[in-house]
């Protein structure tokens, strides 16, 4: 006992930096992210374009093709890095808040899967026409909606839901929306390059305007997240404690589950199926700043981005000029980490 | 009546409400390391920033000598005639009126750049272009999943990219995105006269017509002379084109409708499962040996399969190519990419069935 | 009357584990259901917090129907501590008892110093004040259970249900929660509590309600109420009667 009054001292102690120490490391490694490439340019040039760019004024001295990699090709990919690991470390604490499983992954719980059976038969069904940018992140959010609805509906099919119930069901889903995908591709083949190029997360320039889709998705959806977040701390309890307190279960459920589902799915759909954020950014959170949702959620969101900015550098560095998808580097990276703080938090306890 | 009055202000009350929700959140707990973290941040960027500009007055930044991945060949920019062309996939592209540095995305554009002459002008190519020999030396900007280095494209800056029909329509409009004009040269649908005409097309865009028309026409006669050997054979061989055998159960090869399968039939072969609609089916091991062929053709030999590891493998030893050492490796870049080597891939089919022919008369 | 139960019948499927109890109770009073094992005291409890659906009556609050009350406004007058609770990880013993607060507030507030006081009260009344940055699910069970209850007085609820709350205690902190179940009661605070143990619940109750099977067999002061016949007949079970001289109940003892 001593020994846990002591550690939630120090953690109290922590709730301060945790948000200082985000946001300023967050912004540096998006600084650090849009310098680092397979293409060696100074600082001082990359902060010169920006604030060129940043003030709409063309520059004469820096050529132009260095304009375009800093402008067209890392500062998109750098922002669309930074929503994609906030919408998957953020989704990741309200899924696991939600379920009350620290398992509860967006991938654990099939919904990423779900999404990506959706992106890709969208990408199939609208392959006829002209591709439309816009179907695959559409796709994604029904399927990922799908899924996460139906999961939630096998899982409370019996009066007392457990949450064993939910992983099983979860993991279920999640094979059969992955054994669809590959038929889908199967039966694809000529936009096969494409569609593996999406699951393994895309190296493809990012535009603009999917940026901005993937920006409003994450404000939308941690907008509605941090509603919620409150009151998901009473939803640890059980339901009927919960409604004791006063929380109107069904309104904070449907909050989360469509906030978090519009987050992953984006995130899916422009970033590739990633996984490991959702899991460990939670979780190493939770251990300095405790369970509170209100500081969990956004914390999370903020810690996503910068794991996934630093997994993105060393994807983009580690075999240079080559790169490498992101997702083995999260993988690489994650699964260790995890292993070590599951033995950490043992001992703790 | 009176519902939908209270249900509309409160519609135009919720976004008022958010704010100040959001105000008083953020005074309530963590306004002040917010501020903090917003002024730090502003901070932070200004200095930065202030450096930056200060020193720019004084000296022209020297990035440009770093940053470029190999040193880029000096040639005479080339004139080009035509202001826009339209490509093999059907874009209208505007075309620079002079070119002195070109990236190959493919090996067939690759090659066919070396064939008119052009090669000095080629800065980068993917990872997969090894023809001519000369080549090793060149700059690769691929990843071998077929993505390529975008930053490495924009930092060469060339005036022009060479696309091939393979090559993901994705790859074409990212690289459009960075102002390069990108030229797709050939589609999936090949053929020996659509190669010609890419030739030409390519020569038209380096200023090489003449070369090309020298290189097409060289072709023709070369390609009509080895029909010409073959016009006469009247027992066709039945041939098993092995495009991959990792699970020698399940092979992969060629159906009809592909320009590997044409290029058989015109070497005088009959493939053995050209009534597949597939241009790339997998067939099971059982419909191999149904099929009975004379020769098998091993387009997979550069990944290291040999004729002796087709008779060990299991099932195999009834077919009769298998029994009768009728098994031969070919060098699959000659066949499956589309440059002027097509005629040299034609002449390496017809050799294989010619031999079998010769050791059958005997 | 501050609670108003009127002819209510509760049914789980096909099992009726109310059937058509009617119940009035005022401000102020320590009201204590009793009976055997499945007769339906905490579906009362529940039912009167508004988490069981009703199959027929009603139960009106101050007045008003608790069934079509919005949860936060029901939670702002009735609070409940349950018969079993299980904290959960990562947060303090205090962050627990706040979570009383959350109804009282719209989600973008922090609560404000009025609510640290009633939290400080709550934890002091409960007696768990002095492990206010423990993480509450380190502590054991009869501890877990005097947070649950710290965080129903911190609700200042108006109607305080329990069931079975004092099951898991100590003597020392069973008499302690008795004598606040006391003092709120003089606040004016309805108490109805659902209990097993007879002489505890004489003790202190203003009224005993007896349930069996569903329904409402007796209701009143514990002196008339609690009778060795009636007992005998509803728990099956033979007792003993010991006099109490400073008590007008005598004790109920299982007779061996």
């Amino acid at each position: 006992m001593p020994y846990a009054v002591s550690q939630l001292k120090r953690l109290r102690h922590w709730r301060g930096t945790a948000y200082l120490l985000g946001l300023s490391l967050c912004v540096c490694c998006m600084l650090v992210a849009t310098v680092v490439g397979s293409v060696a340019i100074p600082i001082d040039t990359v902060i010169r374009v920006l604030w060129h760019w940043v003030r709409q004024i063309p520059d004469t001295v820096i050529p132009s093709n260095l304009v375009t990699i800093i402008v067209t090709i890392r500062l998109p990919r750098v922002v669309m890095v930074a929503c994609a690991g906030a919408a998957l470390g953020g989704a990741g604490a309200a899924y696991q808040g939600l379920f009350r499983n620290p398992l509860a992954d967006p991938y654990v719980i099939g919904v990423a899967s779900g999404a990506g059976l959706g992106a890709i038969s969208a990408v199939a069904l609208g392959g006829a026409l002209a591709f439309a940018w816009y179907l695959m992140p559409l796709g994604a959010f029904i399927g990922a909606l799908l899924v996460v609805g139906l999961v939630y509906l096998l899982a409370r099919g019996n009066a007392q839901y457990t949450n064993n119930d939910l992983i099983l069901a979860g993991v279920a889903l999640a094979a059969l929306a992955n054994a669809l995908t590959t038929y889908i591709m199967l039966h694809i083949g000529r936009q096969l390059s494409q569609l593996l190029g999406f699951l393994l997360g895309s190296a493809t320039i990012v535009g603009w305007d999917a940026v901005g889709l993937m920006l409003v998705s994450v404000i939308i959806g941690m907008t509605m997240l941090l509603i919620a977040a409150r009151d998901l701390n009473v939803l640890l309890f059980p339901e009927e404690q919960a409604r004791f307190l006063g929380i109107n279960v069904a309104r904070i459920r449907a909050l989360v589950v469509i906030g978090a589902t519009l987050m992953t799915a984006t995130a899916v759909a422009f970033h590739g199926l990633i996984g490991f954020v959702g899991i460990i950014v939670p979780h190493s959170v939770r251990l300095f700043v405790g369970g509170d949702h209100r500081r969990l959620i956004p914390l999370s969101a903020c810690y996503g981005a910068i794991f996934l900015l630093l997994a993105d550098m060393l994807a983009r560095t580690i075999q240079s000029p080559q790169e490498i998808p992101v997702g083995i580097v999260t993988a690489c990276c994650g699964a260790p980490f995890f292993l070590w703080q599951l033995r950490t938090t043992k001992r703790a306890t | 009546m009176k519902t939908q009055h209270v249900y509309g202000r409160r519609l135009v009350a919720l976004p008022l409400h958010f704010c100040k929700g959001v105000f008083i959140y953020l005074k309530g707990n963590s306004m002040k390391s917010f501020l903090r973290v917003v002024l730090l941040s502003v901070a932070v960027i200004l200095s930065a920033c202030a450096t930056a500009p200060a020193q720019a007055p004084t000296a022209t930044p020297a990035p440009v000598a770093t940053m470029v991945p190999t040193a880029v060949p000096t040639i005479a920019p080339i004139a080009v005639a035509v202001a826009s062309v339209t490509d093999s996939a059907g874009r209208v592209v505007a075309i620079p009126t002079s070119v002195s540095k070109i990236i190959s995305l493919a090996p067939s554009t690759t090659e066919m750049i070396y064939a008119l002459g052009k090669g000095s002008a080629v800065v980068a190519i993917d990872m997969y272009s090894d023809y001519p020999p000369e080549v090793s030396s060149v700059a690769k900007i691929s990843n071998p999943d077929m993505t390529y280095n975008y930053e490495q494209i924009a930092a060469l800056a060339p005036d022009m990219v060479f696309a091939a029909g393979i090559t993901s329509p994705d790859v074409v409009t990212a690289i459009e995105k960075l102002n390069i004009p990108v030229v797709v040269v050939g589609s999936v649908n090949t053929t020996f006269e659509s190669i010609k005409s890419d030739i030409t097309l390519v020569g038209t865009l380096l200023g090489a017509t003449s070369e090309a028309t020298t290189l097409t026409t060289q072709m023709q006669v070369d390609w009509d002379a080895l029909i010409a050997k073959v016009a006469n054979i009247d027992s066709k061989p039945r041939v098993f084109w092995e495009l991959d055998a990792t699970d020698p159960s399940k092979p992969y090869t060629i159906g009809a409708g592909g320009f590997v399968n044409e290029l058989l039939v015109a070497a005088g072969g009959i493939n053995v499962f050209g009534d597949v609609e597939n241009p790339y089916p997998q067939v099971s091991v059982e419909q191999v040996v149904a099929a009975a062929p004379d020769i098998i053709i091993l387009a997979d030999s550069l990944y290291g399969v040999t004729p002796d590891m087709v008779a060990n493998r299991a099932g195999w030893e009834g077919i009769p190519a298998v029994k009768n050492q009728s098994v031969f490796p070919i060098d699959d870049n000659l066949v499956s990419r589309p440059g002027p080597r097509i005629v040299a891939g034609l002449a390496a089919v017809i050799a294989i069935i010619e031999e079998v022919l010769v050791e059958v008369k005997y | 009357m501050l609670v108003d139960i009127k002819n209510i019948t509760c049914a789980y499927q096909q099992h009726i584990a109310l059937a058509d109890v009617s119940l009035t109770a005022a401000t102020g009073e320590i009201i204590v259901c009793i009976g055997p094992n499945g007769a339906g005291k905490s579906t009362l409890i529940r039912a009167i917090a508004g988490t069981v659906p009703l199959r027929d009556g009603q139960i009106m609050l101050a007045g008003a129907d608790v069934a079509t009350m919005p949860a936060a406004q029901r939670a702002q007058h009735i609070a409940v501590v349950p018969q079993t609770v299980v904290m959960p990880a990562g947060f303090t013993v205090r962050e627990v008892v706040a979570m009383a607060r959350y109804a009282f507030h719209p989600w973008y507030q922090r609560h404000t110093g009025h609510d640290d006081q009633i939290i400080n009260y709550a934890m002091t009344q409960a007696g768990v004040d002095h492990f206010a940055t423990t993480p509450a699910n380190q502590l054991s069970g009869g501890e877990q259970q005097r947070v649950a209850f710290a965080r129903a007085i911190a609700q200042q609820p108006k109607v305080l249900l329990l069931d079975e709350t004092t099951a898991h205690l100590d003597l020392h902190h069973q008499h302690a929660i008795i004598r606040c179940i006391k003092e709120l009661a003089q606040c004016g605070v309805l108490i109805i509590a659902a209990m097993h143990d007879i002489n505890l619940a004489a003790s202190f109750a203003s009224r005993i309600c007896v349930l069996q099977q569903g329904h409402l067999l007796a209701d009143g002061v514990p002196a008339t109420v609690l009778n060795q016949a009636f007992l005998e007949q509803i728990y099956h079970t033979p007792l003993k009667v010991v006099p109490q001289s400073d008590h007008p109940t005598p004790l109920f003892l299982i007779q061996h």
